[in-house]
């Protein structure tokens, strides 16, 4: 009896080691499994494969009414932002896309059109909280009408984009009165915040709303240096978080801190200030790539909060991995940073965790991530495309 | 055919710690998951992201259904290999130790 539990230990503890040594083997050889060159995913020029599988499934989207009644109906169902930003997402990518390649402005602008213009009509509407989340409505905003610079500033750097693609002369107006709204709103208020929610301004909407301003100096010699200047100079005063030195996602009008620097947001402020102010925006990525990027066993993967900073996990932050604290809102625009500034080896361990955890499902040439959703995988084709816009933006 | 069904049986009866009854989980893991992607359980992994994977089901049901393609894939890319492995690792150590000393791992299977 003795010795046949002697014996049994005696094997179970060879299992034990054996099994141990096996783990530690195959963890980190699971990576080369998954890795591919960059190219696969960003090329500085052309449009890489998996870009352009992403693409042909969201114009699939937009030429099915069916099929993309589903997607939406899905995605509305949990959140009316996501539909949103899924919309702005794409519009971005395929003015890209045309600048990538112009023989292809002519299937893309078509779309471009169909979803600004479906946009702007489901705004006029149902009013500005068709596409807010349900707590907008639960008090009344600060500065009356009730005006949301998320919607303003997206849907300004859509028309603006598009414009950027080929002028096209009915958007300039509506975008010069947003454009407008959001100057005014800015001057108007010491810390120039501008609420997107009832007294909560967000720095990601700020961002983008900045480069909504320099593409309209671009495109109709109106002048915002000053402007974005002057943000920029204010947001480094007193919108930033001291410990780490990125900049906070949300605060109330009169500047009190709401949220502190997250993941979800900070990858894409980082990647907006780039067509306003390179220096800081570099700053702002090593910072983010420093607190909030990690790599591990070859897998790439965002924070949602610094170590610093105690936050909540929310609908912006997605799922969270136990353990590794890996972020699905975080990871996903930590794709566009890590594009926006050449970080390659960040990028290609980050696409490395997407074909590894993301369930890419390919069909007829169509590329969708299972565990993603509309927005996310706009968000990662916006990634993969990014750059021209911004070279346009930017060029002297 | 009659080769096939010994190797499975010669699995089956295989002792908990053997090289044969690592094989075994491996094969039985990787079976759930072609199992699982046959049923199109892929498709709902998208509660990952917040979003409901099927307007038609509940949130939970849908959920589940998603959670059990995950965990069955990350037992597809983690366990399985490992499994194997260790298969390989005891079989070598008895084959190393039935040569040059004492076998250990298969003492009393024989």
């Amino acid at each position: 009896m003795k010795s046949n539990l002697k014996g049994w230990v005696k094997k179970a503890s060879l299992a034990l080691a054996a099994f141990a040594l096996a783990t530690a083997l195959w963890l980190p050889c699971l990576h080369l499994f998954f890795r591919e060159p960059v190219t696969e995913f960003y090329q500085e020029k052309g449009v890489s494969r998996k870009a352009r599988q992403l693409a042909a499934r969201h114009l699939q989207l937009w030429t099915d009414p069916a099929l993309r009644q589903i997607e939406l109906q899905k995605m509305r169902a949990s959140n009316a932002e996501w539909d949103f930003m899924g919309r702005t997402f794409l519009v971005w990518s395929l003015v890209n896309m045309g600048l990538r390649e112009p023989a292809m402005k002519a299937q893309y602008l078509p779309v471009i059109d169909q979803i600004i213009q479906e946009t702007v009509k489901i705004e006029k509407q149902d009013g500005i909280y068709g596409f807010l989340m349900p707590y907008a409505k639960a008090r009344p905003y600060q500065v009356s009408p009730a005006r949301s610079m998320f919607l303003d500033g997206e849907i300004a750097l859509m028309m603006g984009a598009r414009r950027m693609l080929e002028e096209e002369p009915g958007y300039k107006q509506p975008m010069t009165e947003r454009l407008n709204v959001m100057e005014q709103r800015m001057r108007s208020n010491p810390l120039m915040a501008m609420e997107s929610y009832p007294d909560e301004c967000w720095t990601y909407d700020h961002a983008v709303a900045l480069v909504a301003f320099k593409v309209a100096d671009r495109l109709d010699g109106t002048d915002h240096t000053a402007l974005c200047q002057q943000w920029v100079a204010i947001a480094k005063e007193h919108l930033v978080d001291k410990k780490t030195g990125l900049l906070l996602s949300s605060y109330q009008i009169n500047g009190a801190p709401l949220y502190g620097p997250e993941g979800s947001t900070i990858w894409m402020v980082a990647h907006c200030l780039q067509a306003v102010d390179e220096p800081f925006a570099r700053d702002q990525y090593e910072r983010a790539r420093k607190e909030l990027g990690r790599i591990t066993l070859g897998f790439g993967y965002g924070l949602e909060w610094p170590a610093s900073w105690q936050g909540p996990m929310d609908v912006d932050s997605g799922m969270v991995v136990p353990g590794l604290g890996a972020s699905a809102g975080s990871s996903g625009m930590a794709f566009i940073a890590a594009s926006s500034f050449h970080d390659w080896n960040f990028l290609q361990a980050l696409v490395a965790t997407l074909d590894m955890a993301a369930f890419p499902s390919r069909q007829s040439g169509r590329l969708k991530y299972c565990a993603s959703n509309q927005v996310g995988d706009a968000a990662l084709l916006y990634a993969s495309v990014l750059g021209p816009l911004w070279e346009g933006i930017r060029k002297p | 055919m009659k080769a096939i069904l010994g190797f499975l049986r010669c699995l089956w009866r295989a002792e908990a710690f053997s090289p044969e009854a690592f094989l075994l989980r491996a094969a039985i893991l990787a079976s759930l998951y072609a199992v699982s992607c046959a049923a199109g359980l892929r498709e709902y992994t998208t509660f990952l992201s917040g979003t409901s994977p099927n307007v038609n089901l509940s949130w939970q049901t849908a959920s589940t259904l998603g959670l059990i393609h995950l965990l069955l894939y990350f037992s597809f890319i983690l366990l399985v290999p490992i499994l194997l492995i260790t298969a390989g690792l005891i079989a070598a150590w008895n084959k190393y130790f039935s040569r040059y000393g004492k076998p250990q791992g298969r003492s009393d299977a024989a």
